[in-house]
């Protein structure tokens, strides 16, 4: 059968001949990333941002600071979306609203957790804080959107500069963002986090194995599980597929330790 | 490093560590869906209801060598939201690979759940609720994936876990970790941790706990539906 139709029409059996020979059909090993490119400052509207490509997957990330009234502590939100302008996956809106909340909640709960911001740095005065809206536009997806997501995110957050505030006057005193020579309330200001969470997904192949950092054909094979490590403890998010567990803990946590030192290379460059 | 324990102290309704709230299941409480069930643990309950395999309501929806699933989650109050949307795509993920969907081409297969009363591991609940839903629906799966939620309490020494916690219980503890396990081949279906990040060993305990009280919950299954399904299982 022709190359082409055996992988629309049977991509198990495709995959199959390929992984025989511990390679995959783009010609990457098993366990072999694909390359990526992240840039800093890839928006000049927003506070700080990001875009990272990997292999043919690229999103853009842009974070918004706002100041809030009457709140104790500053937030990070993340809004991921992925539209249909992304893949002919999202076309059906179901199931990228499902995708979409799935990746917005966890990586709001992830960069809110202590031990990875400090939500004191987004104060400026008695009951005046910075929110900080990260929204994340998916531009083309090839798979693997937890990591490109939480990466894209992170590095949008350390490139955020906190403009300086200056008092301005009127009927009700207020904070705005200080013209130059005005007299500042609060100085502009770098964010940092506490500590860097770092992914790795894989997918499970038809015979059992896993791959690292699978494209959009590999995912919609079978389960796949994103690791995250954040100062040496791990979260574990798997979906939709029988795994034994021993092999999560033997072979795919020192995997996804032994990518850490690439993944901190590429968000410190 | 101090090994997780099972500690029955803090617990404030008396249980031990690892034992869980009374579970009840009640097949087919809604006589016009093909298939229904009501599952609680203690004060947790969800209605789940399956309508199916059926003719697609949009022609896009069908694929032509399997049956297509959606699954809708409605709250208990209010319209749905982020998390039951989250937890409507868990869902499909796992239904996906339990539903032998390629028995039933060019079909739908809706699942219906309506969380009617939360007090914790609302999402394992969940998932056994449409589990059984699907089961009554007399839908082919290759698998019993029942699902329980173990929360991790960081105290000095070692961490505490505690299977099955109310909604109190969530709320003291810094993780969660929701699992689905399919017992007869031991193989974990589905985890989704949440809150603060787990040592390894920890995670393998909250693991292997959950594992067997799927187990456990498989066997009160079994028996509760040794009643329904006796006059399918006597020898004619």
């Amino acid at each position: 059968m022709d190359a082409e139709l055996l992988q629309r029409f049977n991509p198990e059996e495709f995959y199959r001949h390929f992984l025989a020979d511990g390679l995959r059909p783009d010609g990457r090993q098993l366990r072999q990333s694909r390359a990526a490119e992240l840039r800093k400052g890839a928006l000049g509207s927003a506070c700080g941002s990001a875009s990272l490509r990997l292999g043919r997957s690229s999103v853009l990330a842009g974070v918004r600071a706002e100041l809030a009234t009457e709140e104790a502590l500053g937030r990070v939100e993340v809004s991921v979306e992925l539209p249909a302008l992304a893949g002919a996956l999202f076309r059906e809106k179901h199931r990228a609203l499902g995708l979409m909340s799935f990746l917005s909640n966890t990586l709001t709960e992830l960069l809110n957790s202590p031990a990875v911001f400090d939500p004191a740095q987004l104060a400026v005065q008695k009951e005046v804080c910075w929110m900080l809206n990260v929204h994340i536009l998916c531009l083309n997806y090839d798979g693997n959107a937890f990591d490109l997501c939480l990466l894209a995110a992170i590095a949008a957050l350390e490139d955020t500069r906190l403009p300086a505030l200056m008092a301005e006057s009127g009927e009700v005193p207020r904070l705005a963002v200080a013209a130059p020579g005005s007299e500042l309330v609060a100085e502009a200001r770098q964010l940092a986090l506490l500590a860097r969470p770092l992914p790795t997904t894989f997918a499970q192949m038809p015979g059992g194995q896993w791959v690292l950092d699978p494209c959009a054909a590999e995912e919609s094979l079978g389960a796949s599980v994103s690791l995250c490590l954040v100062e040496g403890r791990w979260l574990v998010f798997h979906q939709g597929g029988g795994a034994d567990a021993g092999r999560f803990l033997e072979e795919l946590m020192p995997l996804a330790r032994g990518e850490m030192s690439k993944l901190t290379r590429l968000l410190e460059n | 490093m101090a090994t997780p324990s099972m500690a029955a102290n803090a617990r404030r309704d008396g249980r031990q560590g690892n034992q869980l709230r009374p579970p009840a299941m009640d097949l087919r409480p809604l006589l016009r869906a093909d298939g229904s069930a009501r599952f609680r643990f203690g004060d947790s309950a969800v209605v789940a209801a399956v309508f199916g395999p059926r003719e697609p309501r949009s022609r896009h929806r069908e694929l032509f060598d399997r049956a297509t699933l959606e699954i809708v989650v409605r709250p208990a109050v209010g319209i749905p939201g982020p998390k039951e949307r989250q937890m409507e795509a868990h869902l499909a993920r796992q239904l996906e690979h339990v539903v032998l969907s390629t028995e039933y081409p060019r079909t739908q297969i809706s699942v219906v759940v309506q969380l009617s009363s939360c007090d914790g591991s609302v999402a394992a609940c969940a998932a056994n609720a449409a589990a059984l839903a699907l089961l009554d629906a007399g839908v082919a799966m290759r698998a019993t994936a029942l699902s329980v939620a173990v929360a991790v309490k960081q105290t000095g020494g070692s961490p505490v876990l505690w299977l099955d916690p109310t909604a109190a219980e969530e709320a003291q503890c810094e993780s969660l970790v929701t699992l689905a396990v399919d017992s007869s081949r031991n193989q974990l279906v589905s985890n989704i941790s949440s809150g603060a990040a787990l040592d390894a060993a920890t995670w393998a305990s909250c693991i292997e706990a959950g594992a067997k009280s799927c187990k456990v919950l498989e066997a009160f299954m079994r028996m509760s539906l040794q009643k329904r399904l006796e006059t399918f299982l006597k020898p004619s």
